[in-house]
């Protein structure tokens, strides 16, 4: 272990594993001593990241959390093979698109919609059914400072992230009394290969110029978006929930 | 519905003109075609046609010849 956080003993399940934030998170959460189960859709690339972690205890599954009404018996599965979790992080992302207003109908806002607010949804009803985790359980939304500041086209992006910060003050209040956290992160503008490829152009271009202006201490690299996260998950947050951790570098001071 | 008939409908819907006139269309010239009109244009032909374009695609639609001839040569047919 060579972490400042003790996540010994704790298994940890998290989404969108196979790059970024999501990769980042589970390599932090290795080094902390936690035993991890890494779902995302590309077996290969999941493989790569097991081999970069700590440790020889983790467990890599490909699921297409896009189909919804999957997800319940996949995490029934998972849970049967690994055991009750300690920790879920949901990080799965879609393709980064800029779709303007007039042209986001209902099947594109859906399916931007899904990936990142509807399966996180559902992960969290099936992980928190009876057996399915250890008391303390702490769920992290990966979700964005930017759905508080609004970018062109990107609507469906922005909607689910704010569904996802009030979806966890929910949860909070509801599953408090089971020992259950729920909290949110918000990174600003992160360093990863999907905002690399992003093509940004136009309004949206300039929207993107206008938040690196603001992001004072720079672009946030995967590994700053993990270290809050990993501080969620461990026993050194054992009083947040419902709550958001923003991760921007100073995008949202005023 | 033909893929010309599929381009030519993606041009309407993205500039909100009619589809009888879209051809002569060029960027910043025609009415609509501004930076989130060739936002909606991208995502609609990305959809229509289920393709992905690279940034540098998405800079040399500059017409709706330019956009034709680059379908073309990603694969769609206008036959």
């Amino acid at each position: 272990m060579s972490s400042v956080i003790d996540l010994s003993n704790k298994t940890i399940m998290i989404t969108g594993a196979s790059s970024g934030i999501g990769a980042a998170t589970a390599l932090a959460c290795s080094r902390a001593g936690a035993k991890t189960i890494l779902i995302a859709r590309d077996y290969d690339r999941l493989s790569k990241v097991r081999e970069s972690l700590e440790g020889n205890n983790h467990s890599i599954y490909s699921v297409d959390l896009t189909k919804v009404d999957e997800i319940e018996n996949a995490v029934r599965d998972i849970i049967a093979e690994n055991g009750p979790i300690d920790g879920f992080v949901h990080s799965a992302g879609g393709k980064r698109r800029i779709v303007p207003l007039r042209v986001l109908k209902p099947d594109a806002f859906h399916e931007g919609v899904t990936i990142y607010l509807n399966s996180f949804i559902e992960l969290c009803r099936c992980i928190t059914k009876r057996n399915h985790y250890n008391p303390g359980l702490s769920i992290v939304g990966v979700s964005s400072a930017l759905s508080s500041l609004g970018v062109t086209g990107r609507t469906d992006y922005c909607a689910a992230k704010s569904g996802m910060n009030s979806a966890v003050k929910c949860m909070a209040k509801e599953l408090a009394a089971n020992m259950i956290r729920a909290n949110v992160v918000c990174p600003g503008m992160v360093n990863t290969e999907r905002a690399q490829n992003y093509n940004s152009f136009g309004k949206a271009s300039q929207d993107d110029t206008e938040i690196m202006n603001r992001q004072f201490l720079g672009v946030c690299e995967p590994e700053d978006v993990a270290n809050a996260v990993l501080f969620l998950l461990s026993d050194l947050s054992a009083k947040i929930t419902g709550s958001s951790i923003i991760v921007d570098g100073g995008l949202l001071l005023s | 519905m033909t893929n010309y008939e599929k381009y030519k409908e993606a041009f309407a819907e993205a500039f909100e003109a009619d589809p009888d006139v879209v051809e002569s269309f060029e960027f910043l010239k025609a009415e609509g075609w501004d930076s989130i009109g060739h936002m909606a244009l991208i995502a609609l032909l990305e959809q229509s046609f289920d393709i992905e374009f690279s940034p540098e695609e998405i800079l040399s639609i500059t017409s709706f010849n330019a956009g034709k001839e680059l379908l073309s040569q990603k694969g769609i047919s206008f036959n």
